[in-house]
């Protein structure tokens, strides 16, 4: 199969002196360069440039599903941007084989004004849908959004969730050869989202080629097979998402545990470690337990301190939290001092997959002392003793459940 | 940006368009993918349509309040106030065929002129050939002046004022009047897109035009001195070719103005529609 985009050597330049700033976007700005330029020294204008991507080149099968994997302002949407014709590119050269349509953000081409059924024609027609197309998948769109009953409704008058759900089923629907997602999956109730995964894998799955932008690294493992991980606006080369994934969380850590001791008015967090024997800190093993260990320094004497950790998914969701004080009253007053808190979370507690421990310090209504800056993030292993026939499935949830089955016949 | 499509492969089911996206701002198929993104044009000037005036209480009508008053006042100021000669005609029919041409100027000129900003969301969004957006401004204003130049004739029934022969050169004078509107809104679109200098200039320039043009007197109250300047505006000659044609008011053609008209027109059109499709590819850097 010959592939579906060949990127080769993509730049991306931006003139930030001359795009954005109040003098550059003027008459007066540009004329004023012109006679600047007319000088001989006209060399210091580089120092304005921007890289947003730097010598990009990558390849996509086709049937592929791919992830763009970087913190903000690593060049992902940019790229996005490149590869669906919206931008271009500074130098290098991209070969995209077969019909491509990008859903950069839900609602792309939709009016305000017009109502469900318009919009479904507009969008259709914005993202590349032809209109004898748009009605035959008519019934479809509707059906998937399930927003029969406002079809004729003006879409300012629908509910976020109701707009998404038309948004995505506009899009969904699309039967490109190559389809470009920006994150649109973060937005939706739960259980379209579900349902919008559904249709995504069945897109992938009719030979379809992905790529894929999300924060949710969550999202982004269930979509993908291969991910790019980009930084500042280089890519490193393509691999399985998973080890993808494994190294874009490794370097947001190495970041974060650089930047202890964490400094607030009444209190230092100093160190923080989650730890399990010799195994190192990424990844553990369910099946055992996981030291922690939380350094503080209190500043001044408080008596509603609650010190403390979260377990969170990668997404940000809280799966458990276990404060200090949870017990026991007493254990909220701290008097000034340097202090180690240590406990463990027990095994068989989650599930095989990344996770967030998050140290938690506030006094209660009053201030919250670190927010988010307190993280590390670690990884359990697969578990060893699972039935081989469902390993694909690992993992299911986050909570490790063994409901002691018994089976008994009637 | 360039694409070179080129269908490949033998068997059909293997047939697939390729696509090559590099820096140059050349698109030796820009045309043709203009043709195909024709249902996207037709769409665009459908929603403008439906879109502007939702909301209002009497909707359409507005597209006959906006030219009747706008003939009332000029023809209340100019005739009735000032006394302009008329060259025998009725002084409304005289202004209508000024307001006919210019409304249509200003408002599809604005229009087109803004027409990439106005469709921020899509154009950094979405590909397509980002000529469609000036060029179905001008679609859109065109239903004004069908609207208008319905009213012209019933006016013109009142007044027992019907057109003569002539009038079988309006199409010409129609045909010049947006070519002339494209070559205009091509170059204002990019220019705005890049300084938002010309968001506020032109408004200042349409009002100014409407006195500078022969919208609410006739070409001929100008004196003979300033009359060759005057003429330099090429509105001047796209009007006194509508009223040329509508009025038949045994007045000779407006050769000169004109010639001047047809000669701007073909002098920015084509540079205007090249600089406009050359600079599309950066637009979404600078919006």
């Amino acid at each position: 199969m010959k592939k579906a985009i060949i990127a080769e050597g993509i730049s991306k330049r931006f003139q930030i002196g001359r795009v954005s700033g109040t003098e550059s976007g003027s008459l007066r700005g540009s004329i004023g360069r012109m006679i600047q330029s007319l000088r001989p020294s006209a060399e210091d204008d580089e120092t304005t440039d921007f890289w947003a991507l730097k010598d990009i080149s990558f390849d996509v099968e086709p049937g592929e599903r791919m992830a763009l994997i970087g913190r903000n302002g690593s060049g992902k949407s940019t790229l996005l941007k490149v590869l669906s014709r919206v931008m271009a590119p500074t130098t290098g050269k991209i070969s995209v084989r077969g019909r491509l349509s990008s859903l950069l953000e839900v609602g792309t081409g939709f009016h305000p004004e017009l109502t469900g059924r318009e919009n479904i024609f507009l969008s259709g027609a914005v993202l590349g849908m032809k209109q004898s197309e748009v009605k035959r998948r008519f019934d479809e769109i509707v059906d998937f959004s399930e927003i029969e009953k406002f079809l004729d409704t003006p879409v300012k008058r629908y509910s976020s969730g109701m707009y998404v759900r038309l948004a995505f089923g506009v899009a969904a629907h699309l039967e490109p050869d190559i389809l470009i997602l920006d994150e649109v999956m973060a937005v939706g109730d739960s259980g379209f989202q579900a349902k919008s995964q559904k249709k995504l894998d069945a897109l992938a799955h009719e030979g379809r080629t992905v790529l894929f932008v999300s924060h949710s690294m969550a999202a982004v493992r269930g979509v993908c097979d291969t991910a790019l991980l980009l930084e500042s606006g280089r890519a490193g080369p393509k691999q399985a998402v998973e080890s993808a994934v494994r190294k874009y969380l490794n370097t947001t850590i190495k970041r974060r545990t650089a930047s202890l001791p964490i400094v607030t008015d009444d209190i230092i967090l100093v160190d923080m470690n989650i730890r399990q024997g010799s195994r190192d800190l990424m990844e553990f093993l369910g099946e055992d337990s996981i030291e922690i260990s939380i350094e503080i320094d209190v500043l001044t004497p408080l008596d509603d301190l609650r010190v403390g950790f979260y377990i969170k998914t990668i997404d940000g969701h809280v799966i458990a939290r276990a404060l200090f004080n949870d017990w026991d009253p007493e254990k909220s007053r701290f008097p000034a001092g340097h202090f180690v808190l240590e406990g463990v979370v027990p095994a068989n507690l989650l599930v095989h997959g990344e996770y967030i421990f998050e140290v938690h310090a506030s006094r209660f209504g009053i201030c919250d002392y670190f927010g988010e800056a307190g993280q590390l993030s670690f990884r359990l292993a697969e578990a060893k003793e699972y039935n081989r026939r469902h390993k694909g499935e690992q993992p299911f949830g986050y909570v490790h459940l063994d409901p002691n089955w018994q089976m008994r016949r009637l | 940006m360039a694409y070179l499509i080129a269908e490949e492969g033998r068997s059909t089911d293997d047939k697939q368009t390729v696509i090559e996206i590099t820096a140059d701002a050349q698109n030796p198929a820009y045309w043709r993918d203009v043709w195909e993104h024709r249902e996207l044009f037709q769409l665009l000037v459908w929603r403008d349509l439906v879109v502007r005036y939702k909301q209002t209480l009497i909707g359409f009508s507005w597209s006959v309040i906006r030219p009747l008053t706008m003939m009332i006042v000029f023809t209340i100021v100019f005739g009735g106030f000032a006394k302009l000669p008329s060259n025998d005609t009725p002084y409304a029919l005289l202004v209508f065929t000024g307001l006919l041409p210019w409304m249509f100027f200003a408002t599809t000129f604005s229009e087109a002129a803004n027409s990439v900003i106005a469709n921020t969301p899509i154009v950094s969004k979405v590909y397509f050939p980002k000529i469609i957006l000036p060029f179905s401004s001008i679609i859109v204003g065109t239903v004004d002046f069908v609207i208008s130049f319905c009213l012209y004739f019933l006016l013109a029934v009142y007044f027992k004022h019907p057109p003569g022969w002539n009038v079988m050169f309006l199409p010409v004078c129609i045909i010049l009047l947006c070519l002339f509107v494209m070559a205009c809104g091509t170059w204002v679109a990019v220019l705005n897109v890049r300084y938002r200098d010309f968001r506020y200039l032109l408004p200042v320039v349409l009002q100014l035009g409407a006195y500078m043009s022969p919208v609410g007197y006739a070409s001929s109250v100008v004196p003979g001195k300033w009359g060759i300047i005057f003429a330099l505006n090429p509105m001047v000659g796209i009007i006194d070719g509508f009223r040329w044609s509508l009025l038949d008011a045994g007045t000779p053609f407006p050769t000169f103005s004109f010639a001047v008209a047809v000669g701007f027109t073909v002098v920015c059109l084509i540079p205007g529609v090249r600089y406009f499709t050359r600079s599309e590819s950066r637009f979404c850097d600078d919006l």
